[in-house]
């Protein structure tokens, strides 16, 4: 199992893939803004948002890669690593064309996920304003759990692993790369939208997207004995 | 794709199908993701909707209530069923959007309208910076729309009926999403096909085999029925035709080797071939998307040019104006023009003076003056000056639009080389099949299970491309470049002629010449101290009422209200005599003015190339005016290139001797010829030709009609206001003879790159089919080497686009005017 490669795919998924959240996560980090006292140091509430966040991906990898375990273990290690590798680089692939076209395929997955929201929503309303870091964890926490189809190709990624730990540790990739995008989200809800429309990046984003897709379904290294 | 609008949370596209709406406030609101819908929702809920207003209007205030103003005409009931679309009470249309530089500014459009009572959706698409506005037609007027796009700051420009850049914009995605699913599942197919390489060498479990045999077949499966389509409808369109191109072999070799894999891999024995599929399918696709790119690109000069035209015009209704819809000119009205303005009609400057930029026309790059009595041309710009034009012709009748058309008709028209090629790739494919027949037969006998195997690289191996495809994208991109410099091909055969022909036979007046006389020197004949402008602007008043064509060469010199001349008489053929103050004057030929004044003291010999006209009083001879046609200003330079390019000048004139000969010294001609007739012309070119010359002709293709017919080609120069009645192969705009130059340039390097590739088809196919016959290629390596060698001859065509110019002087200018056609496309 080349999981080298899996880091890495994950990592510039969650990079270029972050374009795409600028503008429906901006605003959630805009709100958060706007909900909370001036106590607390901006940068630090930021950084909490997302450790929040990254600690909600983490458990979703982790499920997912033990997930992962239980199927190859009963299925057989070759034909089912190959097979949720080769789901994993579709999805990447189609959320790379979704960039490029304005298509939406991942919509089933997300409207799946909405329903995991939709539990957790209830409980959002009770962290804000935003007046501890608990609380500023909490969110960040709640954030990660909002339906997007990014997210979900990398739990698939996390899946294809096969080991508890392997798939935290892709979804930590995953979360380093959106980290930059998210932690600069909220600045300013303007320069972002701007920022987002850029049509040449997002060529460029969905063009990498679909390599990624591709190469992480590179199967020839387990192939040969 | 214009049903999108854009997510109330996000401000990205909304994606089709079936929207996604989140209820916010109480009203839905299109949202482009469940995220988006989740967050908005949540933002709602929590009572927090000011985010949106906080976010739509950061520190601006700005509303919009409509108004009419200079756009009321927009309502007119022409211009509204030419741009607006009203179904069910909601109006649609689209504009193009100028003033548009960034996405702060597609912000500010999507904000700005959406304060505007009546809209129901605006959409820009950033890149085009075209939109799609709808509204509801009894709440809002299209005018007042308009006018309040163009006081948030942007310049809109109503799309009419016109619908080839969609179509054209339809096309490039398709194309684009055709090649990016060839190229992502091609790449997944390589990967598995290198691993079932690496497989037969270091052995692979037989399960895992199978199972890579079927995913490539599924990944390959798109490839087949959405890349490869174009391939199939070309085949089938050539069979129906009777005629069948390179895409019946494609489509052969793409249906049999998938069909033949997809029956290994189900049985699970014997060779696939998915990879090779994959490979050429992309390989090919990419090929012929870079030549629809350019084929597009040679399109965007005639879109340009019907781009050009304002759609309103300033007309004056005795000392006030009013701003009316093109459509409502007509013949006869009078115009105001300012500078700035894109001259929207054909016709005749009645006051002012102008500095226009004709480049978008004639290729010329340097603004030209236009005075008083002189035709001007829709399409041109105003650079400097302002004036009022009574117009001759509108519409579809201007010039413009003639040339418009006639890039249409080029377009149409093939030169005799293209359609050789095609006879011959036609005759190829036969061949071609033929050949796979009679090795996959040989082989079948020799070694049955390599017999398949064969065939398939014979017919993947072999390329007609050099002539189906990349003869056509040469000419296309040798027209386009020609017709950008000022050089339209009215037939194409010219770019043939010009490569063999190596005599040019040149009309004198209005081709060598600029056809109109001008003063070009002056003799006092007095022995006094005399002020030439005086003098100059004196004969000037007096001839102000004569027609005749030396009288023309004064106009210039005309200064208003500073001689009053009275008593005016026009003697034709003489001259014309007037009276100012106490003194009586004539002007016209010697006898006429010296009946009057005597002769003058020196008397002198009449110079050669010059008319000469007198100026005398009753006391004395005043002054001896030289009447000239001056050269072309590039005329020295142009021959001398012609020259060096080898062709042989020749001179063909109506006019006086000593004029003709004037002119050939000065141009460097050997060869020329004085005081024919038409018929004595036309006999000079059967003469010429008789000799086995072949000849083009260059002339102002009205008068000389017949004589332009006779030759090999024909070249028409600065027709101008007469472009339809031109009978010539190819019009040549403008005032320059280096047009024609670049022309040779342009028809060399076209028969250069053409041998160039056909030498390379040559030398490649008798290279592969061989080898691929006697079973050396795998069909992979055809794969690559046919989509290579098709690769290597498209790209050698479309370096045509880039032809060099370094003989037109334009190179620097060149630049502007792209951009201009650029904002002329895109604006």
């Amino acid at each position: 199992m080349n999981q080298d490669l899996l880091y890495p795919a994950a990592l510039v998924a969650g990079f270029f893939g972050s374009t795409h959240c600028l503008g429906m996560c901006g605003a959630i980090v805009v709100l958060f803004e706007q909900e909370s006292p001036a106590g607390m140091q901006r940068w630090l509430r930021r950084i909490l948002y997302n450790l929040g966040r990254l600690g909600f991906y983490v458990l979703l990898g982790a499920i997912a890669g033990g997930a992962g375990a239980v199927i190859v273990a009963t299925a057989g290690a070759r034909t089912a690593l190959l097979a949720l590798r080769l789901i994993a680089g579709l999805l990447v692939i189609t959320i790379g064309l979704n960039l490029l076209f304005h298509w939406n395929f991942t919509r089933f997955l997300e409207t799946a996920g909405s329903g995991i929201w939709k539990r957790l929503a209830p409980l959002a309303r009770h962290v804000l304003p935003i007046e501890s870091p608990a609380r500023a964890v909490a969110a960040g926490f709640l954030w990660g759990a909002l339906p997007c189809g990014l997210v979900y190709s990398s739990v698939a990624m996390a899946a294809t692993s096969g080991s508890l730990p392997g798939g935290a540790l892709v979804m930590f990739f995953f979360w380093l790369g959106t980290a930059p995008a998210l932690l600069l989200a909220g600045v300013s809800a303007d320069r972002l939208n701007r920022w987002q429309a850029q049509p040449a990046f997002r060529r460029v984003a969905g063009a990498i997207m679909i390599i990624i897709g591709t190469l992480a379904m590179a199967p020839f290294r387990m192939l040969i004995h | 794709m214009n049903q999108a609008t854009n997510c109330y949370h996000c401000g990205e596209p909304v994606p089709p199908g079936v929207p996604i709406l989140a209820r916010l406030q109480g009203a839905d609101q299109r949202m482009c993701c469940v995220g988006c819908k989740a967050v908005a929702e949540f933002i709602d809920s929590s009572g927090l909707t000011a985010f949106y207003n906080f976010r739509d209007a950061p520190g601006s205030d700005f509303k919009l209530t409509p108004t009419t103003t200079e756009w009321s005409h927009y309502d007119s009931a022409e211009l509204r069923n030419r741009y607006v679309h009203v179904d069910n009470g909601l109006a649609e249309a689209t504009m193009d959007i100028g003033g548009m530089y960034c996405t702060a500014c597609v912000w500010l459009f999507d904000n700005g309208l959406k304060q505007l009572e009546g809209i129901e959706s605006a959409s820009v698409n950033p890149a085009t910076r075209r939109a799609v506005i709808r509204w509801y037609a009894d709440s809002l007027r299209f005018s007042e729309l308009l006018d309040a796009l163009s006081r948030i700051g942007f310049k809109p420009s109503p799309v009419g009926a016109g619908r080839a850049v969609d179509e054209k914009d339809d096309e490039y995605r398709l194309s684009l999403k055709r090649l990016i699913v060839a190229a992502a599942a091609g790449m997944q197919v390589m990967m598995f096909a290198v691993a079932l390489y690496a497989g037969d060498f270091f052995g692979i479990e037989g399960g895992i085999e199978a199972f890579l045999r079927l995913i490539s077949l599924l990944v390959t499966v798109p490839i087949i029925f959405y890349s490869a389509r174009p391939f199939f409808a070309g085949a089938w369109r050539g069979l129906r035709a009777r005629s069948p191109g390179m895409d019946l072999p494609v489509s052969i070799a793409i249906t049999t080797a998938f069909a033949a894999s997809t029956y290994a891999t189900l049985v699970n024995r014997g060779d696939i071939y998915f990879d090779s599929v994959a490979m050429f399918v992309f390989f090919l696709s990419a090929t012929r998307f870079l030549e629809m790119r350019a084929r597009h690109r040679s399109d965007d000069h005639a879109l340009a040019l019907a781009r050009l035209l304002p759609d309103t015009a300033i007309r004056m209704k005795g000392s006030t104006s009013e701003t009316v819809a093109l459509d409502q000119v007509t013949a006869d009205d009078i115009l105001r023009i300012r500078p700035g303005d894109v001259i929207p009609v054909d016709g005749e400057l009645i006051s002012g003076n102008l500095f226009v930029d004709e480049s978008m026309l004639t290729g010329e790059a340097m603004p030209v003056q236009r005075e008083t009595g002189e035709m001007l041309f829709a399409g041109a710009v105003v650079r400097e000056g302002n004036a009022t034009v009574r117009v001759t012709r509108t519409g579809a009748s201007t010039s413009l639009a003639e040339i418009g058309r006639m890039l249409e008709r080029a377009k149409a028209d093939r030169p005799p080389i293209a359609l050789l090629a095609d006879r011959i790739a036609s005759r190829f494919v036969v061949a071609v099949l033929g050949v796979t027949a009679l090795a996959a037969g040989t082989w079948y006998f020799i070694e049955p299970s390599r017999a398949f195997e064969v065939a398939l690289a014979t017919l993947v191996v072999t390329c007609p491309c050099a002539l189906a495809l990349a003869t056509p994208a040469a000419i296309a991109a040798a027209t386009a470049r020609l017709s950008q410099n000022g050089f339209l091909l009215v037939r194409s055969r010219i770019l043939d002629v010009l490569t063999r022909a190596r005599t040019m036979v040149f009309d004198k007046t209005g081709t060598l010449t600029e056809g109109r006389p001008v003063v070009s020197g002056m003799q006092n004949l007095s022995g006094k101290e005399l002020d030439i402008e005086e003098l100059l602007a004196l004969a000037a008043s007096i001839e102000t009422a004569s027609e005749h064509v030396l009288a023309r060469a004064f106009a210039a010199h005309y200064v208003a209200g500073r001689y009053e001349p009275e008593e005016i008489r026009v003697i034709p053929g003489e001259g014309v005599e007037a009276t100012l103050g106490n003194d009586q004057y004539r002007i016209g030929n010697w006898r006429f003015v010296a009946e009057l004044s005597g002769a003058p003291s020196d008397s002198r010999a009449q110079k050669d190339d010059h008319t000469e006209v007198f100026l005398g009083t009753r006391e004395e001879m005043l002054a001896c005016f030289s009447i000239g046609d001056q050269l072309r200003a590039d005329a020295v330079h142009a021959i001398a290139a012609l020259k060096k390019s080898g062709f042989r000048p020749v001179i063909a004139s109506g006019d006086r001797a000593a004029a003709v000969r004037s002119v050939a010294d000065k141009l460097g001609i050997d060869d020329w010829h004085a005081g024919l007739s038409p018929a004595g012309k036309l006999e000079l070119i059967h003469d010429l030709r008789s000799r086995g010359e072949s000849i083009v002709m260059v002339g102002d293709g009205i008068n000389d009609a017949p004589v332009l017919a006779a030759a090999d080609a024909s070249i028409a120069l600065d027709a101008g206001t007469a472009l339809a009645r031109a009978s010539a192969d190819a019009v040549s705009l403008g005032r320059r003879l280096g047009t024609i130059v670049t022309a040779v340039e342009i028809a060399m390097d076209t028969r250069t790159i053409i041998r160039q590739n056909i030498i390379w088809a040559i030398v490649y196919n008798v290279t592969a089919v061989p080898l691929a016959v006697g079973g050396f290629l795998a069909p992979w390596m055809a794969a690559i080497g046919m989509s290579l060698s098709s690769f290597v001859v498209v790209m050698n065509a479309l370096r045509l686009h880039r032809a060099r110019t370094e003989n037109t002087m334009t190179s620097d200018h060149d630049h502007n005017r792209d951009e201009r056609m650029k904002q002329a496309t895109t604006t």
